[in-house]
C-alpha cells in the first residue's frame, strides 16, 4: 500500500484514456449534419423520408420505450411517496379537466387542414408504412389505394403514434381524437410531477389548477393536432432532465436524449428544446465529473437525421411555407409590434371570447417576473441550483425564445383561434412559475391561503370565463362546419359508389374512403370522370360549390374558383346557408362530349385550369 | 341564558350590525327606488350571473363541508343501504313513468332561455333574436325575465360543464330529485326523531305524481323544494351549535331560496329570526364577513321584482277576466276549495296523492299546536324542534300567499306545482306528530306501509296514464314541436311561432307571428335568398263545436300574404289541432314577391374574389338586419 502523496502523483502522471466515445459522438454528429443538410437536394431528402422515415421513427420509438421502461421503478416510487390525499386531488383535477374538455368541445377538426393532413399521414403510415399524405385514392380491386401522395411539412411523430393506434385497434377516424383525449390527463399528471420538483404539494396543485383550467387545452384535447403530444414530450423531457441532473447516469441520460429526439420530431419549433437538453447533458457531466455517453447519446445525431432531412426538404420547397401574396420570408421585424399587441390582447382578454386564461396569465407573468428577478440576483450561484430549478430555467428560456420567435412570424397573432395553441408550451412555464412563487410565499403569513386562493380562483375563472369561450369556439370554424355538413348529407344518402368533386381539400372524403378530386383537377379531367361514370365505377358524382352574394340583396353567383366547365351538366341537390354564403351540393347529370352545345344554364368561363399541385391540399396552419 | 339575555340587549350597540342594516337598506333603496327600471334591469342582465356564481360558491364552501361531516358521522349500515336503494328505486320509477319535457309553459322555456343567455353570453336574459350565420351561436337580442336566476344559473353551469343541450334542464331536475329525496330522508329523520320518520317522508313524496312530473321537467319547483329542506337542515345545524360557518350555510341557503322562486323571499324572515336566536344561544353576535355582505346578493331578486310592479301582465291577471288585484281575502275560500279538490281527486286528471293529503291534513292542526308551543316555551324545546318550527312558519307563509293569490287554484294544470310547499308542510306535520307519539317507530312503519299502498294502488297508475299531462294543451303542443324537431336532421330552417323562444333554445332561428307580419319584407328577402332550407309556421287550429269548422287561431294567423302548405297536423284536444306548415309564397300587394325553391337562382356575372368578399360583407350586414 502506497502513501497518499505517492498515489496522487501516480494519478497525475498516468495517461488519461483516449476519449473514444466522445470522438465517436463527434464523428456521428459531423456525419449526421453532412448527411442531413448537405448530401441531398430537397427532392431527394423528401424521397428518403417518405421511404425510410417510418422505420427510423419506429426504431427510435422502440428504443425510447425501452429507455423509459428502465425508469419505471422510479416513477412508481415517486407516486407511492406522494400523500394519498394529494394523489386524490391531482387525480380529481386531471380527470375533471379531461371530462369537462370531452363534454364541452365536440370531437371535430379545430385547425384545418393541419389536422386532416395528420390524419391522412397516419392512414398512409398505417396502410403503406410510407410517410406521406394521400391526395388521390380509389378503391381498386376492393382495396382503397392511394395513387398520389406528397410529403407534408409537419413532423410526423404524432401521425406515427396515431398509426400505431390504428395498427392495434383498426383504422377509424375517431382514433385521432381519442388519442388526444387520452393525452390530456397525461399532460396534467406530468405537469404536477414536474411542479413537485419545484414546490410542495399544495403549491404544485395551485400551479396545476392554473395551467389545467384552460379552454385552450380542452380544445386541443378534442382535436387531432400534435400540440398535446408536444406538451407531453416537453414536460417529460424536463422531468427527465431534472432527474438526470439530480443523479447523472447512463440510464437517465438515455431516457432524456431519446425523449428530446422525439420532441424535436413532434412540432417544427420543438427543435429549439434540443439546446437546453444539450446544456443539461453538459451540466450533468460537470456534476458527475465525467463524460457520460451511453449508446443513445452516442447515436443521437444519427437519430436526428430524419429531422435534418425533413428540414432540407422544407427549406427547398417554398410552396409549403404558406406565405401570403408578395411575401418571400416567414419571419420579419415588421411583424413584431403588431404581434406583441395581439399577444397582450390574448393573454389579458377578460371577454370570455378567446381561448385564454387571464388568471394563469396574470398570476403567471407576475410569478415569472419575480422568478426572473430572483434568477438575476442569484445567477452566480447557478452551480448549486437544484436539478429541478436549473431545468426549469433552461427550458423556460427556450420557451420564451420560442414565444419571441413567434412575435417575428408573419402569422403570429396569438388572439387568432388558429394561432393561440402555440402558447401552450409557454403556458407550462407560467404554471410552473406560479407553483414556484406559491412555494416561495409559503413561509409568509398569507402563504398558506395563497395556494387555496389561486386554486379556487383558477377553477372559478374557468367556469366563469373559459367555458363560455369553449361554447363560442365549438362552431367557430365555418369551413369545418361546412365539411361536417357535407359529410352528414352524403352519409344520409342511399348507398352508392360515389365520386366527389370538391371545392376544398379532399382529405376529409379520403379519410372516409370516398374517392375525390378538387374542382381544379376535375376541370381538365372531365373525360376521365365521364369514362368512369359511363362504366359504372361511380354511380353518382357529386360536386360541392360555394355560392356568393354579389350585393346586399343577395343575387348569388358561383364562386369563380368553384366553377366547372360547361361540359359538366349539374343539378342542385341540397343547399345550406353558411356564413353569408351558400354551400351547394349538386349532382353531375351528364358530361357532354367535346363540341356539344352547352346547357342553357350558362356559366362564367372558369379561370385558366391549372393542374392542381398536390401540396395545395395541405395545410393552412402556421 | 342570562348571558344570552344581556347579549340581546347589547345588540343595539353592535356597530357591525348597524352597518349590515344600513347595507340592507341601501340594497333595497338602490334596487327599488334609485335606479331607473331599464338601468336596473340592465345591471341585472350583466351582473346576474356573477352574483349567482358568488352566492352559490359562498353557500357551497360552508354547506358542503358541514354536510360531509354529517354524512361521515352517519354509519352506513344495512338500514341506510336500504334507504339509498329506496331512493334510487323511486327515482328510476319516476324516470320510467314520466317523459322528460317542458311541463309548464312558457315558464320552463324562458328559464331555459335565460340559462342559454348565461351560457353563451354570461347575460341573465332569455334570447329573442339569435343567429349562427358567422359560426358561433350569437344572441342578437334578449330580455330580462321576471323569474329569479338560480335555476337558470345551475342549468347554465350544466351547459358549461357538459356542452349546451336543451335537455340539460330536465337532467338537472332528475339529479335534483335524487338530492331532494336524500334531503327529505335527512329532514324526516331529524324532525321526526327516528330513521323510520325519514323513510316515511320519502315514501309520502314518492307517491306524489306531481313531484315525479316536476322531476322530469325544466321548472324551478324541485330546486325550490330542495332548498327549503336544505334551509331546514341548515337551521337545525346552526341552532344546535351556532358558529360562523353554520351561520353562513344557513344565510346563503335562505338567500339562494330567495333567488329560486319569487315568494321564497318569505323564508328570509325565519332565517333572520334563527340568526338572532343563534346569537342568543351563543351569547355573542356571530357575523363573519361572508354573512355581512350577504344582503348584496338580494339585489337581482329585488330588481326583478320590479317587473311585477311595472306590468300587470307579469301577475298573469289577463288569464282570468274580471280580476283587478293579484291578492285579496276574497280569493281565500274558493282557493281552499280548489286545494281540497286537488288533494282528494281520485281520478287520473290530477297528479295528487289522497293518502298524502289525508295524513297531512290530519296532522296539521296538531303540528300547529306544537309549533305555537315551541315558540311560547322555547326553553322546553330542543334547537332541532325550534328550527323545524321556524321552517314550518315559512312554509305556512308561502302557502298563505298562494291561497290569497287570485290564481291560487291548486287544481289548475299550471298552478298544481305551487302546492309543493304545502305538501312539504303536511309531510313535516306528519313526521313531527308521529315523532311525538310513544310508539313512534311502529306508527312510522305503519304509515310508511300506508304510503306505499297509496303509491302502488293510486299514484303509480296515475303516473302511468299521465292524463294530467294530456289535459294541458300547451304541454301537448310542445311535445308535438319537439317530435317534429327530432325528425329534421339539420337545424337550417326558420320557425314562425308565438312560442319563438322554444325554437331559439333549440338553436333554430324563430320569430313570433306579429313580428313576422311586421317584417314581411325581411322574410321575403330570406325566402328569396334561400337563407333557410324552409320557413315553417306553427299554428293552433280551433274547431267550432257547433259546425265542426276549423279556423286558425287569430293569434297565429299570418294573414293572406303568406301562402302556406300544411306539413303535419295533430289533434291536441277535442276542439284543438296543432298544425305545422311551410311558407311557399309571400305576396306583396297581391303579387308573389318570393317563392320557396329547392335551390337559389344563380346569376351569370363575373366578379373578382375581392369584389365578392366586399359584397359578402354588405350582404351579411343586410342579412342580419332582415332577420325577423
Amino acid at each position: 500500500m502506497s502513501a497518499p502523496s505517492e498515489t496522487a502523483a501516480a494519478a497525475r502522471g498516468a495517461l488519461r484514456p483516449f476519449p473514444l466515445r466522445l470522438a465517436l459522438f463527434g464523428a456521428a454528429a459531423v456525419t449526421a449534419a453532412a448527411f442531413g443538410f448537405l448530401a441531398y437536394t430537397a427532392v431527394e431528402a423528401g424521397r428518403i423520408i417518405q421511404r425510410f422515415g417510418y422505420f427510423a421513427m419506429a426504431g427510435t420509438t422502440a428504443w425510447w420505450i425501452f429507455a423509459l421502461g428502465r425508469r419505471f421503478a422510479c416513477v412508481r416510487a415517486w407516486v407511492r411517496a406522494e400523500a394519498p390525499a394529494d394523489r386524490r386531488r391531482v387525480l380529481l383535477l386531471a380527470l375533471g379537466f379531461t371530462v369537462v374538455a370531452f363534454a364541452t368541445f365536440p370531437y371535430s377538426y379545430k385547425v384545418l387542414y393541419d389536422e386532416l393532413v395528420l390524419q391522412a399521414t397516419a392512414w398512409n403510415l398505417h396502410s403503406f408504412r410510407e410517410v406521406g399524405t394521400v391526395v388521390r385514392g380509389y378503391p381498386v380491386e376492393g382495396i382503397f389505394t392511394s395513387l398520389d401522395i406528397y410529403l407534408d411539412k409537419r413532423p410526423y411523430f404524432f401521425p406515427f403514434l396515431l398509426s400505431l393506434f390504428h395498427d392495434f385497434t383498426g383504422y377509424r377516424e375517431l382514433n385521432g381524437f381519442l388519442l388526444n383525449t387520452l393525452l390530456l390527463p397525461l399532460v396534467l399528471g406530468l405537469f404536477y410531477a414536474l411542479a413537485r420538483r419545484l414546490a410542495a404539494a399544495r403549491a404544485a396543485l395551485a400551479g396545476l389548477a392554473c395551467f389545467g383550467a384552460s379552454a385552450l387545452l380542452a380544445q386541443n384535447a378534442t382535436g387531432v393536432g400534435m400540440e398535446l403530444l408536444n406538451l407531453v414530450l416537453m414536460i417529460l423531457a424536463m422531468l427527465l432532465a431534472a432527474d438526470y441532473l439530480t443523479k447523472p447516469d447512463e440510464d437517465r441520460l438515455s431516457a432524456l436524449i431519446l425523449t428530446s429526439v422525439l420532441l424535436a420530431q413532434t412540432r417544427y419549433e420543438s427543435s429549439l428544446y434540443v439546446l437546453p437538453a444539450a446544456l443539461v447533458v453538459l451540466e450533468g457531466w460537470r456534476r458527475a465529473d465525467r463524460v457520460i455517453l451511453p449508446a443513445a447519446a452516442l447515436f443521437s445525431p444519427v437519430l436526428l437525421i430524419p429531422c435534418a432531412l425533413h428540414n432540407t426538404y422544407l427549406t427547398g420547397t417554398p410552396v409549403l411555407w404558406e406565405l401570403r401574396e408578395n411575401m418571400d420570408s416567414r419571419f420579419g421585424a415588421q411583424y413584431f409590434a403588431d404581434n406583441l399587441r395581439h399577444a397582450f390582447a390574448y393573454f389579458f382578454s377578460f371577454s370570455g371570447q378567446l381561448l385564454n386564461s387571464w388568471w394563469l396569465a396574470t398570476a403567471g407573468w407576475i410569478s415569472l417576473g419575480w422568478a426572473g428577478w430572483t434568477l438575476a440576483r442569484n445567477l452566480r450561484r447557478w452551480p448549486a441550483a437544484s436539478g429541478g430549478v436549473l431545468t426549469a430555467v433552461l427550458f423556460a428560456v427556450a420557451a420564451l425564445a420560442n414565444l419571441m420567435l413567434l412575435m417575428f412570424y408573419f402569422w403570429g397573432q396569438l388572439d387568432d383561434p388558429i394561432v393561440a395553441r402555440l402558447t401552450l408550451p409557454f403556458n407550462v412555464m407560467l404554471g410552473l412559475a406560479i407553483a414556484w412563487a406559491v412555494q416561495r410565499c409559503a413561509p409568509r403569513p398569507f402563504g398558506p391561503g395563497l395556494a387555496s386562493v389561486l386554486t379556487g380562483g383558477a377553477l372559478l375563472v374557468h367556469v366563469g370565463f373559459a367555458l363560455t369561450a369553449s361554447a363560442r369556439h365549438t362552431h367557430i370554424n365555418q369551413l369545418a362546419s361546412e365539411l361536417a355538413w357535407e359529410g352528414r348529407v352524403v352519409e344520409a344518402m342511399p348507398p352508392k359508389n360515389r365520386f366527389i368533386i370538391t371545392n376544398k381539400s379532399g382529405l376529409a372524403w379520403l379519410m372516409r374512403r370516398i374517392p375525390v378530386v378538387t374542382v381544379d383537377r376535375a376541370r381538365f379531367m372531365s373525360d376521365r370522370v365521364k369514362f368512369h361514370l359511363d362504366h359504372g365505377t361511380f354511380q353518382e358524382v357529386l360536386v360541392t360549390q360555394l355560392l356568393r352574394p354579389t350585393g346586399a340583396e343577395g343575387h348569388f353567383v358561383v364562386d369563380p374558383k368553384d366553377l366547372l366547365p360547361d361540359d359538366y351538366v349539374l343539378e342542385p341537390v341540397v343547399e345550406r346557408h353558411i356564413g353569408a354564403r351558400i354551400a351547394r351540393i349538386s349532382r353531375v347529370v351528364a358530361i357532354l362530349p367535346p363540341g356539344a352545345p352547352a346547357e342553357p344554364a350558362a356559366k362564367v368561363t372558369p379561370p385558366a385550369a391549372e393542374p392542381s399541385d398536390p401540396v395545395q391540399a395541405g395545410g393552412s396552419g402556421p | 341564558m342570562v348571558d344570552g339575555f344581556f347579549m340581546l340587549t347589547r345588540i343595539g350597540s353592535d356597530k357591525r350590525l348597524w352597518l349590515v342594516a344600513v347595507e340592507g337598506v341601501l340594497v333595497v333603496v338602490l334596487a327599488r327606488f334609485v335606479l331607473e327600471p331599464d338601468q336596473a334591469f340592465g345591471w341585472v342582465i350583466v351582473g346576474g350571473y356573477w352574483f349567482m356564481l358568488a352566492a352559490v360558491t359562498l353557500f357551497l364552501t360552508a354547506f358542503v363541508p358541514l354536510a360531509w361531516e354529517k354524512a361521515r358521522a352517519t354509519r352506513l349500515d344495512r338500514f341506510h343501504a336500504g334507504v339509498l336503494a329506496l331512493i334510487v328505486g323511486v327515482s328510476v320509477i319516476w324516470s320510467a313513468q314520466e317523459r322528460p319535457g317542458f311541463k309548464i309553459l312558457a315558464d320552463e322555456v324562458l328559464l331555459l332561455g335565460t340559462s342559454m343567455g348565461m351560457h353563451y353570453e354570461r347575460e341573465a336574459a332569455y334570447p329573442v333574436r339569435a343567429t349562427d350565420v358567422q359560426g358561433p351561436f350569437v344572441i342578437l337580442g334578449s330580455v330580462l325575465d321576471k323569474r329569479p336566476l338560480l335555476f337558470p344559473f345551475l342549468t347554465a353551469t350544466v351547459h358549461d360543464l357538459t356542452g349546451y343541450r336543451p335537455a340539460n334542464a330536465f337532467y338537472l331536475n332528475m339529479g335534483l330529485a335524487v338530492l331532494f329525496l336524500l334531503a327529505a330522508y335527512a329532514a324526516g329523520a331529524s324532525a321526526g326523531g327516528s330513521r323510520w320518520a325519514g323513510v316515511l317522508m320519502v315514501a309520502l313524496f314518492a307517491g306524489l305524481p306531481l313531484l315525479a312530473q316536476q322531476a322530469s321537467g325544466g321548472g324551478f319547483e324541485l330546486l325550490n323544494l330542495l332548498l327549503i329542506v336544505v334551509l331546514g337542515l341548515a337551521l337545525v345545524w346552526y341552532l344546535e351549535a351556532p358558529d360562523d360557518r353554520r351561520l353562513q350555510a344557513m344565510s346563503y341557503a335562505a338567500l339562494l331560496l330567495a333567488s329560486t322562486r319569487y315568494e321564497s323571499l318569505v323564508f328570509l324572515l325565519p332565517a333572520l329570526v334563527a340568526a338572532v336566536w343563534g346569537w342568543w344561544r351563543a351569547a355573542r353576535v356571530l357575523l363573519p364577513w361572508t354573512v355581512a355582505i350577504s344582503p348584496v346578493f338580494l339585489l337581482p331578486a329585488l330588481v326583478q321584482n320590479r317587473i311585477f310592479s311595472g306590468q300587470s301582465g307579469a301577475w298573469e291577471m289577463g288569464s282570468m277576466p274580471g280580476v283587478t288585484t293579484p291578492f285579496a281575502f276574497e280569493y281565500f275560500a274558493p282557493n281552499l276549495g280548489h286545494a281540497l279538490a286537488f288533494f282528494f281527486d281520485f281520478g287520473p286528471y290530477q297528479p295528487s296523492s289522497p293518502v298524502f293529503a289525508a295524513l297531512g291534513l290530519i296532522a296539521l292542526p296538531f303540528y300547529g299546536l306544537l309549533v305555537v308551543r315551541s315558540f311560547r316555551l322555547p326553553a322546553s324545546h330542543s334547537p332541532r324542534e325550534q328550527a323545524w318550527s321556524l321552517l314550518a312558519v315559512g312554509l305556512l307563509g308561502v302557502t298563505m300567499i298562494y291561497l290569497f293569490y287570485f290564481w291560487g287554484q291548486f287544481d289548475h294544470p299550471v298552478i298544481r306545482r305551487l302546492s309543493l310547499p304545502a305538501h312539504l308542510l303536511m309531510a313535516l306535520a306528519v313526521v313531527v306528530v308521529v315523532g311525538r307519539m310513544a310508539a313512534r317507530e311502529k306508527v312510522a312503519r305503519l304509515l310508511t306501509l300506508v304510503a306505499a299502498g297509496g303509491f302502488l294502488f293510486h299514484s303509480l297508475p296515475v303516473m302511468a296514464k299521465r292524463a294530467y299531462a294530456y289535459d294541458y294543451a300547451p304541454g301537448v303542443e310542445m311535445e308535438f314541436r319537439t317530435e317534429f324537431l327530432g325528425l329534421l336532421p339539420e337545424r337550417d330552417f326558420l320557425f314562425i311561432d308565438n312560442d319563438s323562444v322554444f325554437w331559439i333554445t333549440q338553436k333554430v332561428p324563430a320569430s313570433p307571428v306579429a313580428q313576422a307580419q311586421a317584417r314581411k319584407e325581411g322574410l321575403t328577402y330570406h325566402l328569396r335568398n334561400h337563407s333557410f332550407s324552409q320557413i315553417y309556421v306553427f299554428q293552433s287550429v280551433l274547431v267550432d263545436d257547433q259546425t265542426g269548422e276549423r279556423r286558425v287561431d287569430p293569434a297565429d294567423d299570418l294573414g293572406p300574404d303568406f301562402e302556406l302548405e300544411t306539413v303535419w297536423e295533430r289533434r291536441v284536444q277535442a276542439l284543438l289541432f296543432a298544425r305545422i306548415s311551410r311558407v311557399t309564397t309571400i305576396r306583396h300587394e297581391g303579387e308573389a314577391a318570393a317563392r320557396a325553391t329547392e335551390a337559389v337562382p344563380v346569376a351569370v356575372e363575373r366578379r373578382t374574389t375581392e369584389e365578392l368578399e366586399k359584397a359578402r360583407t354588405l350582404y351579411l350586414e343586410n342579412w342580419i338586419k332582415k332577420l325577423p
